[in-house]
């Protein structure tokens, strides 16, 4: 610690003749002149003195006729004696101080905890629109108010608080829990209804009265099985209408697959630009910004600066411009063919539910454009339930 | 009998191991060198005999010592 204090204030090193230092160091004893460090040579001693001694300390060896001489000057009084002229230096320290001093009244990182199935960038897309951001004004956030302004707008947010601790914002955030879509009960009272038209093939009913029969043509959301059931005394139940209603469903989907199109083909050029932003604020490298080629994708990167796993407030994004040149492809009708059932196949995996009874398909080429048309005819079940409501217009209490 | 001087008056020394001399009590510093330091009290000569000997600090009366202490001889002090 001693040297680090002597190292900042400076001493001298001074010279003196062996035979006298003894001398010397009884005057400066009785004296109270401070030295330290004494060495001693073949010779001559040296011995370090402080600067605010130094001047004792030689007025004593001179008094006794002992010649000592300053032969080194260490510690921070010289160094910066020594660049005093240069005022790059006193320039990049008054702009390094500015800097702290005004990167640290910004955010530089935001935070988020407590997200479950909301994402991050959402979030701090939000945060954003009502001005919270990496580069933010810290003095300038109200972190009660912009939280109550953000559940109000935002609802699939329950909680939210926003602190700010140094320069980093972080936000808590709870989850709306949304109400599951009710089900209905197993004991609960329903109808069965048509999800589709279609022409009846097959009625199954476990439970409730069947208002249609087989070969009845049916329309989306006409009434299968019913829930209000007769029992032979005349009078009315209620039941949970249950089974299975199995139509012919008639279906005309169409595919379109152009004989020539348009098509990018890369060139092979490419070019990175790459732009700096501190605090959120961008330091533009290039004189311009526009995209070097006339026609390009551009993929953009962005990267945190960070040192010893220190996160800074410095991002460099990164945008590779990709060259591509339109070029015109030309498919033959048989490729275009196969195009066109691969996409048919792809509808009915995506379909699944039944079975197909009959497909027809129609092709015809029209304005360079292959057109597959399919009348396809499924066999499923079009049942659906249906909960039966009660309204009360008058209610006794 | 001839009467010793009084050899318990006025200086004190005390040394942890072979490595550090603490010396109190003397009036002045009479020699000093790398392997040989002459301190006179008020009724001894101390001589301190080593390598690479080191003055620590100084203050007062006291001194400090440090380095590679081969002997500490004492001998009156005429002065």
């Amino acid at each position: 610690m001693n040297r680090i204090i002597r190292s900042f204030l400076g001493s001298y090193t001074v010279t003196l003749p062996k035979e006298k230092a003894p001398t010397l160091f009884n005057i400066c004893r009785e004296k109270g002149i401070f030295f330290f460090s004494p060495l001693a040579y073949e010779d001559t001693v040296t011995v370090n003195v402080s600067l605010f001694s130094c001047k004792a300390f030689l007025e004593a060896a001179e008094n006794e006729g002992i010649q000592a001489e300053i032969t080194a000057r260490q510690g921070m009084p010289f160094l910066v004696s020594r660049y005093r002229k240069r005022y790059g230096i006193y320039i990049g320290i008054i702009l390094s101080a500015a800097f702290m001093l005004f990167s640290s009244m910004h955010i530089w990182e935001i935070n988020i905890t407590g997200n479950q199935n909301i994402k991050k960038e959402e979030i701090l897309k939000i945060l954003a629109s009502h001005g919270i951001r990496v580069g933010t004004f810290i003095p300038d956030i109200d972190a009660d108010l912009t939280a109550e302004y953000i559940l109000l707008e935002y609802s699939p947010l329950s909680s939210l608080a926003i602190n700010v601790k140094g320069t980093v914002a972080t936000v808590d955030v709870i989850e709306r829990v949304q109400k599951p879509e009710s089900e209905f009960k197993e004991d609960g009272y329903c109808n069965l209804i048509a999800k589709e038209d279609g022409i009846i093939t097959n009625v199954i009913a476990a439970e409730g009265h069947p208002e249609i029969k087989i070969g009845d043509v049916v329309t989306e959301g006409q009434l299968l099985i019913n829930g209000i059931v007769e029992n032979r005394y005349g009078a009315f139940k209620i039941v949970n209408a249950k089974g299975y209603v199995y139509a012919d469903v008639y279906k005309n989907i169409e595919f379109n697959i152009p004989l020539s199109y348009s098509g990018k083909e890369y060139t092979g050029k490419e070019k990175t630009k790459r732009e700096i932003y501190i605090i959120g604020f961008p330091v533009k490298l290039y004189r311009t910004q526009e995209s070097p080629f006339e026609t390009c994708d551009v993929i953009t990167k962005e990267t945190d600066l960070k040192i010893f796993g220190l996160k800074l407030p410095v991002k460099i994004s990164k945008a590779v411009y990709r060259e591509y040149v339109t070029t015109e492809y030309k498919i033959t009708e048989e490729e275009a063919e196969i195009k066109a059932k691969k996409a048919l196949s792809l509808w009915w995996e995506k379909e699944s539910d039944g079975e197909i009874v009959s497909i027809d398909e129609e092709t015809s080429i029209k304005n360079n454009v292959y057109c597959l048309k399919a009348h396809v005819v499924i066999n499923k079940n079009i049942a659906k339930r249906q909960e039966i409501k009660f309204n009360y217009p008058n209610k006794p209490f | 009998m001839k009467k010793l001087p009084d050899t318990l008056f006025g200086e004190f020394l005390e040394m942890r191991g072979n490595t550090y001399l603490a010396a109190d009590g003397y009036s002045k510093m009479l020699e000093y060198g790398n392997e040989k330091i002459v301190l006179a009290g008020k009724n001894l000569k101390i001589t301190v005999i080593g390598k690479h000997l080191k003055m620590n600090y100084l203050s007062g009366t006291k001194i400090g010592i440090d380095g590679y202490i081969r002997s500490v001889e004492y001998e009156p002090n005429n002065t």
